[in-house]
């Protein structure tokens, strides 16, 4: 071992991470610690490899160099859902649900089912998906879709399938959170009210969270400390209000 | 038949391995390819199955009814046989399907890449799929020949697929109640309509008629997918116990 997961309270970190894609390196070179209990904001312009670094992290592509280390333990090597398994959970940029109720669509990212096997049909599996159901729609309220759970997701709207979305990422189990611009396209006021329960969660469950998000305001309100990224590296690192002040930022912003 | 359940079983799980890779049509395509392969590897090599000639005469498990208490009995016999077998997978697929893995069948349907990051094993699932499924259709075939009682390899043309395909379409795609409304369907009027080809002898040749359900079959496939996409029965929601939950929660 090389001691990592002794380091204090880092749930997720990710070491010297590099992906080209063709000839441009969407991310080059990223070190990143999330730690517990502080949700991390990532920003950037468009195309400076945020989403990658997020499609990086989950699994779903993999660096070409670089190692990214869950609870101390190498997971570089680890698919997707190995690493969902383990307790890292994204939300997708695009709302990406399945074409089912939303009940369903909450249910189906619970961890370890009994049911979930060819031989269901022979298994016990009622009292925990009952079980599952009831934390569902625990979450279904606090992103406020109570009303709407045995909706079909299509019917939803825009801003109610991201809510959908950042809910299913808070199913048990999750230590790690990665969203992908989880309030694009929801009513300010219910945005801020989403954020406030999410940040609650993520400091009472000591959860690490990374969020991406263009807004300043809503990344300056709601994020421990903000990472700054631009043609694929990060710029800068620090307090909401260090971030503000930096000069670099201010220009990759701006473009001044 | 307990042995063609293994080899189908095997053999499903063989044909995954190239295709796990595949999305949607490609995975199709290789499949029907890798059925033709073993199609033609049969007819030119007689130790299986006797080849090109086929065989003559296969003994069934109940052939001891015919003599002993006469065709009719025998013929009753097996139908009740292949009706219990067929209600059992029936009611197999139907429990599983409302199980939270069909849960997980209709996420990896809608979205590969949302269900792997959501904990799917895609690769895994994919591959016991194809196992039951072919395990299963490899004990329909057993029951084929057991009821036919030869084999003759110009009865598994591709054509056939093409069939079965139809027979989902029409029931309704997602919906495996669907798929036995729309076998019955099929075979209601591909037998129905039997008694019309010896009154059209004096008109057309007798390959002609005999090449006529292959145009039917493709035309109603287009038909069906232009204006009937879903089938006769739409996709049904998934019943698992989260939704008594919901239903007691709102009553009080």
């Amino acid at each position: 071992m090389d001691g990592r997961f002794l380091a204090s309270n880092v749930v997720l970190e990710a070491v010297n991470l590099r992906k080209n894609f063709g000839g441009l390196a969407a991310v080059d070179g990223v070190d990143l610690k999330l730690e517990e209990g502080r949700v991390t904001g990532i920003m950037g312009p468009n195309g400076s490899g945020k989403t990658t670094l997020l499609n990086l992290l989950a699994g779903l592509t993999k660096p070409d160099t670089g190692k990214i280390y869950l609870h101390g333990k190498d997971v570089t090597q680890l698919g997707p859902h190995q690493r969902y398994n383990l307790g890292l959970a994204r939300s997708f940029q695009q709302a990406s649900l399945f074409n089912m109720s939303v009940l369903d669509n909450l249910l189906v990212a619970d961890r370890g089912s009994t049911g979930e096997s060819l031989f269901a049909p022979f298994k016990k599996w009622g009292i925990e998906e009952r079980e599952a159901a009831l934390r569902c729609f625990v979450l279904a309220e606090q992103a406020d879709l109570k009303s709407k759970l045995e909706s079909p997701s299509q019917e939803l709207s825009g801003g109610q399938m991201k809510l959908l979305e950042t809910a299913r990422a808070m199913e048990k189990g999750s230590k790690v959170i990665l969203l992908d611009e989880p309030v694009a396209g929801v009513l300010p006021e219910l945005a801020h009210r989403i954020l406030d329960t999410f940040r609650k969660s993520v400091k009472e469950q000591k959860l690490a969270a990374a969020i991406v998000e263009h807004r300043l305001e809503i990344l300056f309100e709601y994020c421990d400390n903000v990472c700054a990224m631009d043609r694929g590296k990060i710029i800068a690192m620090g307090s909401p209000a260090e971030i503000r002040e930096n000069k670099m930022v201010v220009e990759s912003y701006l473009g001044a | 038949m307990l042995l063609s359940i293994a080899i189908g079983g095997i053999a499903g799980m063989v044909a995954s391995y190239p295709s796990i890779r595949l999305y949607e049509d490609y995975l199709g395509i290789t499949l029907l390819a890798i059925a033709e392969v073993i199609r033609l590897i049969q007819n030119n090599f007689t130790a299986i199955a006797g080849g090109t000639y086929g065989l003559p005469y296969v003994p069934g498990p109940l052939d001891w009814m015919r003599g002993t208490y006469g065709t009719t009995a025998y013929y009753a016999a097996f139908m009740s046989l292949v009706i219990i077998l067929a209600f059992l997978c029936f009611l197999y697929y139907n429990k599983l399907l409302n199980s939270p893995y069909g849960r997980v069948l209709r996420a990896i349907r809608d979205n590969e890449v949302v269900a792997k990051s959501l904990g799917k094993d895609i690769s895994r699932t994919k591959i016991q799929v194809m196992v039951v499924g072919s395990a299963l259709t490899s004990m329909a075939g057993a029951l084929y020949v057991y009821f036919v009682q030869s084999v003759s390899n110009d009865n598994y043309l591709p054509a056939i697929t093409f069939v079965m395909f139809l027979m989902v379409l029409l029931g309704g795609a997602g919906n495996f109640k669907g798929a036995v409304v729309g076998a019955a369907i099929y075979e209601i009027l591909d037998v129905g309509t039997s008694f019309i080809s010896p009154a059209l002898y004096q008109y057309v040749s007798g390959s002609m008629i005999a090449h006529t359900k292959f145009l039917v079959t493709g035309a109603l496939i287009l038909l069906i997918l232009l204006y009937r996409p879903r089938g006769l029965l739409p996709e049904q929601r998934i019943k698992t116990g989260g939704w008594e939950i919901l239903g007691k929660q709102r009553r009080s």
